[in-house]
């Protein structure tokens, strides 16, 4: 029973010894935002400090997760995630180093929260939406009818109807802007719910 | 029998249908949501018991239908079949390669 619970219980022991930078991203940042559904995996984002991957990596197989070191410099060097699992859970930790400017800024503005009871950080509000508009694209090309097909944008208008009045526009506009996708930003915000 | 009538009588859902039963649902979830927040009950805790619930029914389903296999193979089955799953959405996701396109 409650294996995310039990993961980020390990993972609050992992990142206090460690004193890795971190961030949570993903599903269970959508989750904690308010949209609840299911997901296989819980992605963080770390800084890109290799002077203390070691020791990230022998806490994460200490607290019971299927760490292969080899994987892991891979993917820091391919820059791609990279996947490590749970021994304890059919759940999975999809780990990426910070290296793109985006990766880069979420972790810096990752905000300290409790989840489930445990001190970890997770991406602001705007960010987790910036996020969703990111991996959605132009979105010109979807019919209206087969919008609320795809995963992204059903997550996206659930967080940002259920937390509307919390959500600093200004902010978001302004940085959906620079990625340039307004149109998509538009059309989301143009279904009337 | 004609067309029209044939679409009647099958069970065939037009697109904007569809649509309408989607944002039906969307609407449902930010309601029960917001249900959720004003009783204060945190959302991973929800959402954790309908993984492991999630989880469970997975094993469950493997053991009757395989029920020779040992803990150790349902475990390596349930592994991958969430992997192969996990290969389908990646297929299926939009993404920024898309929109720099």
């Amino acid at each position: 029973m409650a294996e995310i619970e039990n993961i980020l219980s390990r993972l609050e022991k992992v990142f206090k010894s460690v004193k890795l930078k971190h961030v949570i991203v993903g599903g269970i940042a959508v989750i904690h935002y308010g949209h609840i559904r299911g997901t296989q995996d819980i992605d963080i984002i770390i800084e890109d400090d290799n002077s203390k991957f070691p020791q990230f990596l022998n806490l994460l197989k200490s607290f019971d997760f299927d760490v292969l070191d080899n994987q892991f410099y891979l993917g820091y060097q391919e820059n791609t995630q990279v996947s490590i699992f749970d021994k304890k859970s059919y759940l999975r930790l999809d780990v990426k180093v910070a290296h793109k400017s985006r990766e880069l800024e979420v972790l810096n503005n990752a905000i300290q929260q409790k989840l489930m009871g445990h001190d970890l950080c997770i991406a602001p509000l705007e960010y987790v939406l910036l996020g969703k508009i990111m991996y959605m694209g132009k979105i010109d090309d979807i019919p209206d009818s087969e919008l609320l097909e795809y995963q992204d944008i059903f997550d996206f208008l659930t967080i940002f109807h259920l937390n509307k009045k919390k959500i600093n526009m200004k902010f978001l506009s302004k940085k959906v802007e620079e990625i340039g996708l307004n149109s998509t930003f538009k059309r989301l915000l143009a279904i009337k719910m | 029998m004609d067309l029209e009538a044939s679409k009647k009588d099958s069970n065939y859902i037009s697109r904007k249908e569809l649509y309408l039963i989607r944002k039906e649902k969307l609407l449902k979830e930010i309601q029960s949501a917001k249900r959720l927040m004003v009783k204060d009950v945190e959302p991973l805790r929800i959402a954790d018991e309908f993984i492991h619930g999630m989880f469970k029914l997975m094993e469950d389903g493997i053991t009757r239908r395989n029920p020779n296999l040992s803990k150790k193979e349902i475990d390596k089955k349930i592994r991958e079949i969430l992997t192969f799953t996990e290969k389908i959405k990646k297929n299926r996701i939009r993404g920024k390669d898309h929109w720099q396109k």
